[in-house]
């Protein structure tokens, strides 16, 4: 736009140039007149010399000034003829001196001057001198004048008093001395002097022509005055002075109307211009003013209009770049074709899941023989048919072959493309639906196969699928135990095959505890301490977590590669999705084996009871009869037998009534968790089984530990009261027996133990122990529930109990741990 | 049969229960000689001749068994089965003798070749009577093997 308005503006310019040359010429014509008067009158030879804006010669050789405004009025009031002759302060001097010139303006008062002039009464002005320098220079102090360049007007009494001045302060310039005060701004301007000193009235209204300022170092105020010859033109002076006078009362003088036009711009130079210029200049500038105006008028149509074609353009590349932009940031593969079947455009996405690399490998091909299903015929014929036919076609699952020979699903839906009217082709657009067909396939087995699946056959049919679809070599799946320490698996699926259960330590798998964790590749090198990943020469690894209802990482599958695992994102989406249903069917897996074992231990029970519950009765009831019939006979000896039997059959009944009775307490009954320190626990114990221990002397040794439990008192002293019971019935003939107390710290657990030094259990027999109404020894009294209900509390707070012993006669030591009551949740449990 | 009467191998328990046992051999003249073990574990010792069973005098080989199950150490079935799959004891009649009922036991104490199985009985007169069956239907009656002496 720019080239044009210049264009646009050069005859403006010239016709400019042009009326300034009218003007001038005017003026020129103007300026004759005034000369032809001057020869009638008294003449007057003033010393003119530059002191701008008073008195200067101007570019065009005329003595102008404030000075020269308001004496020529006054020559005009005097009848006088003023000649201006022009030179330097010196010179100018030296003229007044020699007689050249009649008058001198400007002139500071000195003794040595009043020799030989005549000063008049008042002062032309005041002026004081200052020191001007470029307006870029930091001199603005007199102390940074040493060693400067200076330059001062020749017999100036302002450059005198700087003189002084700087000797006053010990300042060494050099000082340069100059014809003018206008010489002296041009050595400044020109880089010649670093600075220079002019008055004010010269200074002032000059300095931004010379782009000079003031320094601010002003000096010496003194009056100037006009003066004359010693002893000559006293009249003149006389006369001089009464207007001097009067020009400094009125402010309204021409001297001081002068002043002020000169020092705050320039006065007009021409007065008066002739009518027929006038006339001519205004039909002219009218002209030019109607053909500038038209001009504009023009300019500003064209700029309007090349303003409306850069917009377009800009809005079209705008629309343009919007459409590539918008093709090429499309997922789905999009190409145009014509009626022919040949290729006419295509996005970058197309390119990329075609996989080529430009777009001519495509454009201007024939479609058949590029991109082909499994059946090319059907599928090409299918889509030229539904194209030519002006049809929308949508496939929603069609296996596509690349030109490289790979396949893989697609979604395929095509457009007819009409252009006025007429149909030219159709906009073809496909999806890759590998991704989305695995996840729907993981979804169909865990919602339809998965159940036909389920129950034990559904974890290792979930490691098939998994290991198929993901391509993995290796797939488990397994739940926490042993307090989240441990990996327990349920299904272990290797390289097509089911392998055998084991146990792994967690510290195997990276970030159990996230609900999914990733690697696909290189995670052999990024956990070099997981002998799981070493042993399988692991490369990728995906897992997620198995989360229980109560929001706690109950298991975990986890799938291992031996080469990277290139879709990680598809990994992690069929492993979030299926782990859903693997963490139920954990659940469901879990609540089925405590169900099974409940109903396991009601059988026991049940069985049991009925079993040792008319076992006495039988005896009861047969010895009766017995009774009966040695009353009969009065056989005394057999009597007391009988009843001997009866009694005893009895008190087993009674006794086992009240242990089932305890039994069935547990886990139903519920007393206030309260703290109880483990010695505590302990001494209660004791004294419940005090007499026992006492009758057959044994020592008790009891461990002091500072350790606090949190439970239902009662039911835990059981533990140790029926342990201890246990060591003091089962001690036989040991002749010094000895029961210990106390706690064993296996690192992750305290465990809790009874060791006695008495009759030992065979280690065939140590699993029989803790079941209902097992007795090792039927002569020994007691029921044989008492360790069935010790192991039950010690369950109750998830804790373990198992027997070590080395066999008959080497003691026994019972172990057991309570991991709730050391670390209650809720604190709430019986 | 060698003439010599053979000697029953009473696996039980509760003391009450072999001295009814003992009890009703006298009663119903059954002079046979009755060997009483008092747990699984001691059964298995008498018929192999371990730990202090080693004389053959003491302890010579049963010719029935009356096998409890519920029993210390080593329950009745693993006695059972302990007998039935070893050669030379499996021809000895096993009588299952006990106060359970259960389906599952009967079941298994066939499974594992138990030769009869018999519920002891609550009432007096029953016990007696079963007891005295017992002894005819397995002393007087029933035929039994060849048995090796010693």
């Amino acid at each position: 736009m720019a080239p044009s308005t210049d264009r646009g503006c050069r005859p403006w310019r010239g016709f400019f140039f042009f009326l300034c040359l009218m003007l001038f010429c005017g003026l020129i014509g103007l300026m004759a007149p005034n000369q032809t008067l001057a020869g009638q009158k008294r003449l007057v030879r003033i010393g003119a010399f530059d002191y701008f804006p008073a008195l200067f010669r101007d570019s065009d050789g005329a003595i102008k000034g404030f000075y020269v405004d308001a004496l020529a009025d006054l020559a005009k009031r005097e009848n006088l003829h003023i000649e201006y002759v022009y030179g330097s302060w010196a010179e100018g001097l030296e003229r007044i001196r020699s007689g050249q010139i009649d008058v001198l303006t400007s002139v500071a008062y000195t003794p040595e001057r009043a020799e030989f002039l005549e000063y008049s009464t008042t002062p032309l002005l005041t002026v004081w001198g200052e020191l001007y320098v470029p307006i870029a220079s930091e001199l603005d102090h007199i102390t940074k004048l040493q060693g400067k360049r200076v330059a001062v007007m020749k017999n100036d009494f302002n450059g005198h008093s700087f003189i002084k001045l700087s000797q006053t302060f010990g300042i060494s310039c050099d000082f340069i001395e100059m014809d003018g005060f206008q010489q002296i701004f041009e050595a400044i301007a020109q880089k010649k002097v670093d600075a220079g000193v002019v008055n004010n009235i010269f200074g002032v209204p000059q300095q931004r022509e010379y782009q000079l300022r003031a320094t601010g170092i002003a000096f010496t105020p003194f009056p100037i005055y006009l003066a004359v010859a010693k002893n000559k033109h006293l009249e003149l002076l006389a006369l001089l002075d009464s207007y001097l006078l009067r020009w400094h009362q009125d402010e309204h003088s021409v001297y001081q109307q002068a002043r002020q036009q000169w020092l705050h711009g320039r006065p007009a130079q021409e007065r008066g211009i002739p009518p027929w210029l006038l006339a001519s200049l205004t039909g002219f500038a009218l002209i030019t003013f109607l053909a500038a105006a038209f001009i504009l008028l023009l300019r500003n149509q064209v700029k309007r209009a090349t303003l409306v074609i850069a917009q377009r353009e800009v809005r079209l590349r705008e629309t343009a770049e919007m459409k590539r932009l918008l093709l090429n940031s499309t997922a789905e593969g999009i190409y145009g074709l014509d009626l022919e079947g040949n290729c006419t455009f295509c996005n970058a996405s197309c390119l990329k899941v075609l996989g080529l690399d430009r777009q001519e490998q495509l454009i201007g091909q024939n479609i058949r023989t590029l991109v082909t299903s499994t059946r090319p015929e059907n599928w090409s014929t299918t889509l030229l048919k539904k194209t030519r036919a002006n049809q929308v076609w949508h496939v929603p699952n069609q296996t596509l072959r690349r030109p490289d020979g790979m396949e893989f699903p697609v979604e395929i839906w095509s457009q007819p493309f009409v252009r006025d009217d007429k149909l030219i082709g159709a906009v073809v657009t496909f999806v890759d639906i590998s991704e989305r067909q695995q996840l729907e396939e993981s979804y169909r087995f865990i919602s339809q196969s998965g159940y036909q699946n389920s129950g034990d056959r559904f974890f290792p049919a979930l490691t098939q699928h998994l290991a198929d679809s993901l391509g993995l070599d290796f797939v488990i799946i397994g739940r926490l135990t042993d307090a989240g320490q441990q990996f327990q698996t349920i299904t272990v699926h290797q390289q097509g095959e089911v392998r055998e259960n084991s146990n792994y330590n967690l510290q195997d798998f990276p970030s159990h505890e996230a609900i999914i964790c990733s690697f696909g590749q290189g995670v052999r090198s990024l956990f070099p301490e997981s002998a799981l990943f070493q042993d399988l020469a692991a490369e990728s690894y995906v897992a997620a977590t198995l989360w229980g209802l109560n929001g706690q990482p109950i298991g975990l599958i986890a799938g291992i590669g031996q080469k990277p695992l290139h879709n990680i994102k598809m990994a992690e989406s069929i492993l979030k999705l299926v782990s859903f249903r693997a963490s139920g069917e954990l659940e469901r897996n879990q609540a089925e084996e405590i169900l099974r074992q409940k109903n396991s231990e009601i059988e026991r029970f049940t069985y049991a009871v009925s079993h040792d519950l008319k076992s006495p009765l039988v005896t009861i009831k047969t010895f009766l009869g017995y009774l009966q019939q040695d009353l009969a006979k009065n056989d005394l000896e057999t009597i007391d037998k009988d009843i001997c039997f009866i009694r005893t059959a009895t008190e087993k009944m009674s006794e086992l009534l009240d242990e089932l009775l305890r039994m069935s307490r547990i886990g139903r009954h519920t007393n206030t968790p309260t703290r109880i320190s483990f010695e505590v626990l302990v001494t209660e114990a004791l004294t419940a089984v005090a007499g026992a221990i006492e009758n057959r002397g044994v020592e008790v040794q009891v461990q002091e530990k500072p350790l606090t439990l949190v439970g239902d008192q009662i039911r835990l002293t059981e533990i140790w009261q029926n342990l201890i019971d246990n060591a003091v019935k089962y001690m036989g003939e040991q002749p010094a027996p000895r029961i210990e107390i106390g706690i064993r710290d296996d690192g992750h657990e305290q465990v809790f133990y009874v060791r006695d030094n008495g009759l030992g259990i065979d280690p065939r027999y140590s699993h029989k122990v803790f079941g209902l109404f097992e007795k090792l020894d039927p002569k020994t009294p007691g029921t044989g529930l008492g360790l069935a209900l010790v192991k039950k509390v010690v369950e109750l707070y998830k804790g373990r109990i198992w027997l070590e012993s080395e066999g008959p006669g080497q003691g026994s030591c019972f172990l057991f741990t309570l991991p709730e009551a050391l670390n209650p949740i809720g604190e709430n449990k019986i | 049969m060698n003439g010599e009467p053979i000697v029953i191998l009473l696996a039980e328990d509760d003391p009450a229960h072999a001295e009814i046992v003992r009890r009703n051999m006298e009663i119903s003249r059954i002079a046979n000689r009755l060997e009483h073990v008092e747990d699984g574990q001691a059964a298995l010792d008498y018929l192999y001749r371990r730990n202090g069973y080693a004389d053959a005098e003491r302890a010579p080989r049963p010719g029935l068994i009356l096998l409890d199950l519920r029993m210390p150490k080593v329950d009745g079935l693993e006695v059972l089965k302990a007998v039935k799959s070893d050669s030379d004891l499996a021809r000895i009649p096993v009588v299952v003798l006990t106060t359970s009922a259960a389906e599952m036991d009967v079941a298994k104490a066939y499974d594992h070749h138990a030769n009869s199985y018999l519920v002891k009985p609550v009432n007096f007169g029953q016990f007696t009577e079963l007891l005295e069956a017992l002894g005819y239907y397995w002393l007087a009656w029933n035929q039994l093997p060849y048995q090796p002496l010693g």
